[in-house]
């Protein structure tokens, strides 16, 4: 039970996929201009990621080991498709706002690293705890820049005016102001895991 | 400085000058210019430029205790540093703007890659190009010179070119207003005498060569004097050179020692490379004014200049 | 051989089960999708035409276009859709004209240009401008931001034009 817990934690923190692995910058860098897009993104993320975890884990004796590439690939295609396709309907605002990035999520390194590293070698319900756990993670990673992007950036925090009378820095939400805030942020992450040490 | 030590190989020469000194001769040869600029736009610049220099050096200062460094705010650099971010706003920018931009340039484009020596890029055009991004608003709305008072609103020369392809008596200007720093513009950067008077003395103490500059100033005029007319030869080059921050950013900021190559050869590379993209930005680019980011682009070259460009080893014969 | 047969079978039966589960899926949600597509639509042209009760789909030599009604069925305008490449996006806007081809409202739908500079052309102070103009009236583009603000320009006057014939 307590190696499980282990399971789901380790992916929020000590092995954060963004600040820790550094694994799925794209979609950490491309949106995290505002936090409910970093927030829908997040939860597409962690939804593939549980359930191809789940369907990888369980397939792990059936599937060859030469063919297990193209097999994750179709079934982590799938459960991407079925996110666009819900977000689309139940969501489409976000799903505009998303955009490219939503299909993009099939080649995001995290789910693909995460099958290929942990999924096809464990049973399934630690697999299920380390899709849980990195998708909180890269969840949690990517609302904490977009909430420093989108304050800076725009002033608002959920589309609501957070930061009255200032003038926000348009650079924050351009590429650059992304790239500035991950690299302090993992720069922030490492200076708490050495002064841990 | 640790990064010569990598490049050269011995002997070495030892000279009395220390970092500290160069830095203090460089703001010296940009007093003139501060001079010229309160005298132009007012006291306000001066303002802008004390604010500019204290957020400098206030920032420096925080972060070599968190950093637990030594002591080195007093070497010059910071106060350097954030004269030059002031030379590079228009005069009449809000307070913050100063402000901000300096605790960029020394949080961001200095410290965070390591402190003086170790900056990929010159921390003042980082912040320009950090505030243009951020507060277009600001940084692109210029005064008219000589009008402190009412304070009214004119276009750069060069933004009346890219704009509405206006020619110089158009614009009610001749080269003499634009030599004399007699039209819109930063607050550094439209006293070229001012300017020219602090490179010469550089230049007589050695502490800057002329290679980056000369070859950066020929490049762009040259090129303009090529493709910027009607016809192939036509082009105005003095145009060119006497406009935007050419003088400033050719003498002071891209002669920047860290950030700029150590051989001569190489200099001359990064001479050529300044002067092209500044005449492609200002030709081609979403901004009237390329100078900023030519150099900044030409610094994240300058360590593969390096190495293209090794000086010879003494006493080795090609 | 033996092995080749044995991996399709594997990788066709893991693509036979994805099929099945995504065209159950889709089938859910294909009609939800085009509600809200259509749901999208109305909202856009409600907002640049707000006197209009009755919307009628027109479609002509390539040419999409809403005719408006009013109450009693009589003609009131028409609201079409433009599309321009601007700075750095595709600019999409809605433009709404009375029957005589004079613009009433104009309202960008969706942009992607420079923060700061390029979406001022989503702000009122420069769409008023819009309102009046014909086709070959002269419309100000915004100095700053000359390229996002002149191609919606063009794209609507384009467009305009191609409607009134």
């Amino acid at each position: 039970m307590i190696k499980l817990f282990k399971e789901l934690t380790k992916g929020i923190f000590k092995e954060n996929p963004v600040f820790v692995i550094v694994l799925g910058l794209c979609p950490a860098l491309a949106v995290s201009t505002s936090l409910e897009n970093a927030i829908g993104m997040g939860i597409a993320a962690t939804f593939v990621l549980f359930f191809s975890n789940l369907i990888i884990s369980s397939l792990r004796k059936f599937v060859p080991d030469k063919i297990r590439i193209p097999c994750f690939i179709v079934v982590i295609a799938s459960f991407v498709t079925i996110v666009e396709l819900l977000m689309a309907a139940f969501a489409p605002l976000l799903a505009k706002r998303l955009g490219i990035f939503v299909p993009l999520i099939v080649v995001n390194c995290i789910i693909m690293g995460r099958a290929e590293a942990f999924a096809s070698r464990n049973k399934v319900l630690p697999s299920i705890m380390d899709g849980l756990g990195m998708g909180v993670g890269f969840t949690l990673a990517l609302s904490s820049v977009a909430l420093i992007r989108e304050l800076l950036g725009n002033g608002t925090l959920l589309g609501h005016n957070i930061l009255t009378n200032f003038n926000p820095a348009g650079i924050m939400v351009l590429a650059p102001g992304a790239l500035m805030t991950l690299g302090i942020l993992i720069a922030i992450n490492n200076l708490i895991k050495n002064r841990k040490k | 400085m640790n990064e010569r030590l990598i490049v050269s190989t011995s002997p070495h020469i030892h000279k009395k000058e220390t970092i500290s000194w160069i830095m203090w001769m460089v703001i010296l040869a940009l007093a003139p210019a501060a001079i010229a600029a309160t005298f132009t736009f007012g006291l306000y610049s001066l303002q802008l430029i004390t604010i500019s220099i204290l957020s400098a050096v206030i920032t420096e200062s925080v972060i070599i205790v968190l950093r637990r460094r030594r002591i080195t705010i007093f070497d010059g650099s910071a106060v350097l540093t954030g004269l030059l971010v002031a030379y590079n706003l228009p005069p009449q920018v809000p307070p913050w703007i100063p402000a901000v931009g300096s605790f960029f340039a020394i949080a961001i484009a200095k410290q965070a890659f390591g402190g003086l020596g170790r900056n990929i890029f010159n921390p003042a055009l980082a912040a320009r190009a950090f505030l243009l991004i951020s507060w277009p608003k600001y940084m692109t709305q210029f005064t008219a010179p000589f009008s402190q008072a009412d304070s009214v609103t004119s276009a750069t020369p060069l933004y009346l070119l890219k704009e509405s392809n206006m020619s110089l008596p158009e614009m009610g200007l001749s080269y003499l207003d634009l030599f004399l720093g007699n039209r819109a513009g930063c607050i550094g950067e439209v006293a070229v005498p001012a300017l020219l008077i602090g490179a010469v003395f550089l230049l007589v103490l050695r502490i800057i060569s002329l290679h980056i500059p000369l070859i950066f100033i020929l490049t762009l005029g040259f090129l303009n004097w090529l493709f910027s007319g009607n016809s192939i030869g036509g082009g105005d080059p003095l145009f060119a050179v006497l406009t935007g921050g050419v003088i400033l950013g050719a003498f002071f900021m891209a002669t920047d020692y860290v950030t700029s190559p150590l051989t001569r050869k190489g200099q001359i590379v990064f001479g050529i490379g300044c002067g092209l993209l500044t005449f492609v930005i200002r030709k081609w680019g979403g901004y009237p004014e390329g100078v900023s980011f030519a150099i900044l682009i030409m610094n994240a070259f300058v360590p593969l200049i390096d190495r293209a460009t090794p000086p010879r080893v003494y006493g080795k014969i090609k | 051989m033996k092995e080749t047969l044995k991996y399709s079978a594997v990788l066709f039966s893991i693509c036979f089960f994805a099929a099945i589960l995504l065209s159950a899926v889709a089938s859910i949600t294909q009609p939800i999708i085009e509600e809200t597509k259509a749901e999208q639509e109305n909202n856009a042209i409600k907002e640049v035409m707000p006197q209009a009760r009755g919307i009628e789909k027109v479609e002509e030599e390539g040419l999409v276009y809403y005719k408006a009604k009013d109450f009693s069925g009589n003609n009131i305008g028409y609201v079409f859709i433009s599309e321009a490449k601007g700075y750095s996006s595709v600019i999409r806007a809605v433009v709404s004209i009375t029957p005589e081809g004079e613009i009433i409202a104009v309202k960008v739908l969706e942009q992607n240009e420079t923060p700061g500079i390029g979406t001022q052309i989503t702000e009122e102070k420069f769409l008023s401008r819009f309102k009046g103009k014909k086709a070959l009236d002269n419309i100000d583009s915004i100095s700053g931001a000359t390229v996002s603000s002149s191609a919606l320009i063009d794209s609507v006057k384009q467009t305009l034009k191609k409607i009134i014939q």
